[in-house]
């Protein structure tokens, strides 16, 4: 006869009825959920391995399904941004050109493209030549304006006047005078000094002048419009009681640079 | 050692058995006749302990209450143990009764514990047949642990 232990069927029996009993403690359910969710899994795998399998390569295929659709979407993307470039320059060029239009209709009915044909390097600080003349209509004296994004800029007045093309006095340039005002209303007169710079004489010695300041056109001179943006004080000199103060102005634009320019017909 | 392997080879087995040798909820109970012939082979101690065991790994596999398998299945592996040293173990029709009488008694138990502790209960209504099939096939599994001394 075989030896049976009795102590160890106790405490198995024992330890079996405890293992019973966990099920009524809430942490120890929680636990078997969790537990359950786990290896219920691989129970069903291990029943219906052939469902396992075709589910493992449906998720297989599903994942390279997945990453061939990422890639035609990471190409579209770049595909959209390349657009978006595009789009991005259509959009600043129809901005300019919208605001071209309203100045056009705010202050200048009549204003003119003209393009810059001919730029003489002995005349780079002083004038270049524009494709528009009297048979378009543009007169002597006429403002030259530049677009800058955001202002119109003054870039000279037209000087010598031909059949189809015209010669414009840049704001650089020593000869070029014209009517200006600071942004507190004081008024001068801006002076080209044939360099990259500009002078803004006659400012009343009481006027409060500080660096920074912009510098428009006045109404006054009565051939160039006024509120065109001219430059920037980088510097004021106060001379003596009788000259007043005299500003250094830095151009907005230079129009060397320009390609394209409008001009103002009176 | 040789009672680990058993176990595992046993729960294998069952899953194979019920995934391809059941139909309509009758199928061979691996684990409950090898518990039973374990102890009638080797005594009450080995079978209730093979039973305690495989109890837990099943209990802890598939869905239930812990401890309902693991707590019949030691005790029917102590009672197999007591019954083989009492009668001649290797009679067919004493391995037979045994492991009828096993199904049901595992089945009644179940029910009881799920019931107590409001778990969702398995119909039963193929319990007799079932427990004759696992009766026929019963000799076959003594044979085998007879043979390769398993557990």
């Amino acid at each position: 006869m075989k030896e049976v232990s009795f102590r160890k069927f106790l405490i198995l029996t024992a330890i079996a009825i405890l293992l019973l009993f966990t099920n009524l403690i809430p942490a120890v359910n929680i636990f078997k959920n969790i537990y359950m969710s786990i290896v219920f899994p691989v129970a069903r795998l291990a029943y219906y391995p052939e469902y396992g399998y075709k589910n493992i390569s449906e998720r297989i295929a599903s994942i390279r399904n997945i990453y061939k659709e990422n890639m035609k979407l990471k190409n579209k993307v770049n595909k959209y941004k390349e657009e978006y470039k595009d789009f991005e320059l259509i959009k600043k060029r129809l901005d300019y050109y919208k605001g071209i239009l309203g100045y056009e209709r705010e202050v200048a009915p009549s204003l003119m493209p003209a393009r810059v044909m001919f730029h003489a390097p002995e005349n780079y600080f002083t004038q270049f030549t524009v494709s528009r003349g009297e048979n378009d209509g543009v007169s002597k004296d006429d403002a030259v304006v530049y677009f800058n994004e955001y202002d119109w800029v003054l870039a000279g007045r037209v000087g010598r006047v031909y059949e189809n093309y015209s010669s414009v006095v840049l704001i650089t340039s020593h000869a070029f005078r014209c009517g200006a005002r600071l942004e507190s209303g004081d008024r001068g007169v801006i002076e080209g000094r044939n360099g990259w710079l500009l002078n803004m004489n006659y400012i009343s010695p009481d006027a409060r002048v500080d660096k920074g300041d912009r510098v428009y056109t006045s109404k006054t001179g009565g051939v160039i419009p006024g509120n065109l943006l001219i430059g920037t004080v980088i510097d004021v000199d106060v001379l003596d009681f009788s000259k007043g103060q005299v500003a250094e102005v830095m151009p907005a634009v230079y129009p060397q640079n320009a390609e394209v320019v409008y001009i103002i017909c009176n | 050692m040789q009672l680990i392997i058993t176990i595992i080879l046993g729960f294998l087995l069952q899953l194979l058995s019920f995934r391809y040798f059941s139909y309509q909820g009758i199928g061979v109970n691996v684990m409950l006749i090898l518990t039973i012939e374990v102890a009638l082979v080797k005594g009450g101690d080995r079978g209730g302990l093979f039973g305690f065991i495989g109890g837990i790994i099943e209990d802890m596999f598939f869905f239930g209450v812990i401890g309902e398998r693991t707590i019949i299945r030691l005790l029917l592996g102590y009672a197999a143990g007591w019954i083989g040293d009492k009668f001649k173990a290797h009679s067919f029709l004493l391995q037979f009764m045994l492991v009828f009488i096993s199904v049901i008694l595992q089945a009644a138990f179940i029910f009881a514990v799920r019931t107590l502790f409001r778990y969702p209960v398995i119909s039963h209504k193929n319990i007799l047949i079932t427990a004759a099939v696992n009766g026929v096939v019963a000799p076959l599994i003594y044979t085998a642990v007879k043979k390769t001394n398993a557990g």
